[in-house]
């Protein structure tokens, strides 16, 4: 046995035990991924749904004239009722960016884009990435100003979490 | 194999390369693609100024265009369902920001060329002189969603400490077609002490002999920003959108479509001198005074 | 080794032109630059390689494919698969013509120069496995070697990292090779083995033009981002041929550039070549990224990125490691398999299976990460990799390690 095999003794030892304690710290875990692959599973094969369209439509009308408050609150509604659709999402987006507010429309945006990666692909009617960029160069200006009050380390760090997902997802990707 | 060879295959990789590096076909051919225009004045006026022009975009991009002419308080409405818009330039940073939507090109008219600004003025036998001498008088201005028939006055006058709230008499908002010059006419006649009107319209009506400027004070002017575009929704794809930005930018005062056996200069019906490449960065002047007047897209509430 | 003269050197460079101006500096560089034949091989051929790697892959991208990904093995790979029915992941389904067009232009360079070989039985099934391997490796980091050096041309900050996984990967390659690692030796097959690969990416090619129903093709996703066929084609045909006339290799040259540095090496020449060759497909990608306007310098908001670096550190690593083991890198293995190494083609099976594999089981990062499933197949890899290490090696002996690589 010579240094080599030694050391890629050990280099195979130390890559067991850290896969051991990596599958077993997830180990009852609900895995997001899967989670997120269900969601897009679902939208690659969503149905018309008559009675959601009417109600996006509703808040879309609302939200044209400006009644911000009634329209989260159907909006929310709409998320609760349909968790799985996107389009709820990106309308409670919508509704904070109205409200000046695009670090909370980020992870609504995430949201939606994870839900309908449509969002995203210009070879859809969907796609709303110009949009997008939009409201993430916004809460980046808004992070760089130092506007968010009094959020503290780690929620600045979620946003900046969403913020940079966001801007990945617009730039594209081959998977 | 010797180098000789090499050489020849390689260039003739090369070759092919080269020679295949033309645009991709563009997908477009079959597609009717709707161009959305901000309805100015009525929207008659606004579908025979623009016409010709779109017939001449259609024939040089080779493809359908569908036009509708929409009004201003409503275009936001419908800007999902159209492919192009002309707009002025608060509905485009109105837009930009809640749509995506992304500038082409400006509008050139009048003598600030592709820039416009707005006017407070009011009649020379007022006794009103200054922006301060309007506290307590009456006022009207243009279309809300104006940025020089409203949104740039109403920051002078938030600049100058003036709320129009609380500061005038009362302030009015024309209803129906015309607007502008329904404004100019309510200072002229005194029905208002003073109102707020596009340099243009005011230009425009001087030059048409309707009005004499000499029967007005200008009380305050504007920043020079930009006014009616062309810009392009989302869903557009990016190469025929670039084509349209060209074809709009190259179109000169000599150009002509026929439209019902009628040869048109398009340029001269849509009244009109041209149009001018623009940033979007160009409107950040608006966004401000947006922020500043509490006008959309930056209203709070 | 002595330098030459620059007649000498003329008479050993046999490929240089004696006569003219340009036949004339060509000797008077060749007189500073050859001191043994081993060193008479066209750079500028390698050069002119990485250019044209570099400039079509970023072209590629502005025609059409997905952003930075004007070539991408294991990206395309998934998608070769998807469209073949091998994954439903619909949006990631698409016969690229690209890789297509390596293998063909490889086979009909080949043939062109006689050097189409049958070989193989160099350990082909444990090549298909580490073909998988290789695809897991890239599909972690979100790119081959080939597409991680069209990201760093390209501003992306995150893809450094990976090239420290993929020179630490290499490196580590090499010590077993220095210590005896050994496939078994190829020897010659008949010849209807080697044509296997070349005729299935022909086959595919003509399924790609004439679209039958069996063959999956994505209307909206990445699968759906693609520059022009004949384009795609066309860059890949005359890089595969080219690749098979230099040999190149983005792991082989960081070898050699571990080996030996940028110098030649009497038995395991084309070192200076292949340093070159990356050096000009990087430059060249580089600024054909700024002058099509798709360079944008920073450390978030990169196409095909994540902030999982350990795990992209890790995928590449395996992409490193293996690519030694196997004889190069993915991008090689099509090459190869072009020209009738079999046991290449095992790998590229393997690299097939691989990514049907990793969008089968969801292994590839995303823009959020890397998945916990992709963690735990980075370290199932690794740990298979210092196994094949450990146990095709014969202790005692000791090779040069060009000769055990294949690198020569």
């Amino acid at each position: 046995m010579d240094r080599l095999d030694k050391i890629s003794g050990l280099a195979i030892v130390i890559i067991i035990i850290s896969a051991v304690m990596l599958i077993s710290s997830h180990v009852g875990e609900a895995v997001p991924e899967h989670d997120m692959r269900q969601k897009m599973a679902a939208a690659d094969y969503s149905v018309v749904n008559s009675e959601m369209e009417s109600g996006v439509n509703m808040i879309r009308n609302l939200i044209e004239a400006n009644n911000l408050e009634k329209a989260g609150m159907l909006t929310q509604e709409l998320i609760q009722k349909y968790p799985y659709e996107g389009e709820p999402r990106m309308m409670m987006g919508d509704i904070f960016m109205r409200r000046q507010e695009p670090l909370r429309a980020v992870p609504e945006y995430k949201e939606a884009v994870i839900l309908n990666p449509d969002y995203l692909d210009k070879k859809t009617p969907l796609f709303q990435g110009k949009k997008l960029k939009v409201a993430v160069n916004e809460a980046l200006e808004k992070i760089g100003k130092g506007v968010s009050e009094n959020a503290d380390k780690a929620t600045i760090g979620s946003y900046k979490k969403d913020i940079y997902y966001l801007q990945r997802r617009i730039a594209g990707s081959c998977s | 194999m010797d180098t000789g060879k090499l050489k020849i295959f390689i260039l003739i990789i090369l070759l092919l390369f080269i020679f295949s590096c033309t645009k991709a076909p563009s997908p477009d051919g079959g597609k009717t693609y709707k161009i959305g225009y901000m309805i100015c004045n009525s929207e008659q006026e606004t579908l025979h100024r623009f016409k010709p022009f779109t017939a001449y975009l259609g024939r040089e991009l080779g493809v359908k265009f569908e036009m509708s002419a929409i009004d201003t308080s409503d275009f936001t409405k419908h800007v999902d369902e159209l492919d192009f818009t002309h707009t002025n330039s608060l509905l485009y940073v109105i837009m930009n920001r809640n749509n995506g939507v992304e500038i082409l090109a400006a509008e050139k008219s009048g003598s600030l060329g592709a820039r416009a600004k707005g006017l407070i003025i009011a009649s020379k036998k007022s006794d009103i002189h200054s922006i301060k001498d309007l506290k307590g008088k009456t006022m009207i201005f243009g279309p809300s969603l104006g940025p020089t028939s409203y949104m740039a006055q109403l920051d002078i006058l938030m600049k100058n400490g003036i709320d129009p709230e609380n500061d005038l008499a009362y302030y009015s908002i024309p209803s129906g077609s015309f607007k502008h010059e329904k404004v100019i006419y309510g200072v002229l006649f005194g029905k208002f002490d003073a109102g707020a009107v596009p340099l243009l319209d005011f230009e425009r009506m001087s030059v048409d002999g309707r009005i004499d400027p000499n029967d007005f004070t200008v009380l305050a002017e504007g920043e020079p920003i930009p006014y009616c575009n062309f810009a392009v929704t989302q869903k557009v794809p990016e190469d025929f959108a670039k084509r349209f930005r060209e074809v709009v930018l190259n179109v000169t005062k000599d150009d002509t479509v026929e439209l019902d056996g009628e040869v048109i200069k398009v340029l001269e019906r849509a009244n009109i001198d041209g149009y001018d490449a623009v940033k979007d960065e160009d409107f950040d002047g608006i966004r401000d005074m947006a922020k500043r007047t509490n006008m959309p897209p930056y209203q709070r509430y | 080794m002595n330098n030459l003269s620059g007649a000498a050197a003329k008479d050993v460079c046999k490929i240089r032109p004696a006569d003219g101006a340009l036949g004339r500096i060509r000797n008077w560089i060749s007189s500073l630059t050859v001191s043994s034949d081993t060193e008479c091989y066209p750079k500028g051929l390698f050069i002119l390689t990485g250019a044209i790697i570099g400039i079509t892959g970023v072209m590629l991208s502005y025609w059409g494919n997905p952003a930075n990904t004007g070539f991408c093995v294991s990206c395309f790979m998934e998608n070769i698969a998807g469209s073949l029915g091998l994954h439903g992941n619909t949006r990631m389904q698409y016969l690229r013509p690209e890789i297509l067009g390596f293998v063909i232009g490889s086979f009909l360079m080949s043939l062109y120069k006689k050097e189409f070989r049958a070989t193989g039985g160099s350990s082909p099934l444990l090549r298909f496995f580490v073909g998988i391997l290789l695809i897991i490796g890239c599909a972690v980091f979100m790119g081959c070697p080939i597409k991680m050096v069209y990201k760093i041309a390209a501003g992306d900050l995150t893809a450094w990292i990976g090239l420290g996984g993929l020179a630490a990967g290499v490196f580590i390659g090499l010590k077993f090779l220095e210590r005896g690692f050994t496939l078994g030796k190829p020897f010659e097959q008949p010849r209807a083995n080697a044509l296997l690969i070349p005729l299935m990416m022909v086959l595919m090619l003509g399924a790609l033009i004439l679209k039958p129903g069996f063959i999956a093709l994505s209307t909206k996703g990445a699968g759906a981002q693609y520059a022009p066929l004949y384009l795609s084609l066309l860059a890949g045909l005359g890089i595969g041929a080219l690749a098979q006339s230099t040999g190149f290799c983005i792991t082989g040259g960081i070898s050699r550039l571990f080996m030996w540095g940028p110098r030649e090496f009497t038995f395991c020449p084309k070192t200076t070549g292949l340093a070159l060759g990356i050096g000009s497909f990087f430059l060249f990608a580089f600024a054909a990224s700024i002058l099509t306007g798709q360079f944008s310098l920073g450390w978030h908001g990169q196409p095909s990125s994540n902030e999982s670096h350990l795990w992209n550190f890790f995928g590449m690593l395996i992409v490193g490691f293996g690519s030694v083991l196997i004889k190069g890198c993915p991008f090689r293995q099509l090459i190869s398999a072009g020209q009738g190494d079999t046991d290449a083609g095992a790998a590229v099976l393997g690299m097939l299976t691989g990514a049907a594999l990793v969008q089968n089981w969801g292994l590839g990062g995303n823009a959020a990460g890397t998945p916990f499933e992709g963690q735990v197949a980075v370290l199932f890899a690794l740990c298979a990799l210092f196994a094949i290490g450990l146990i095709y090696r014969r202790r005692g002996e000791t090779y040069a390690p060009e000769f055990q690589s294949g690198l020569d």
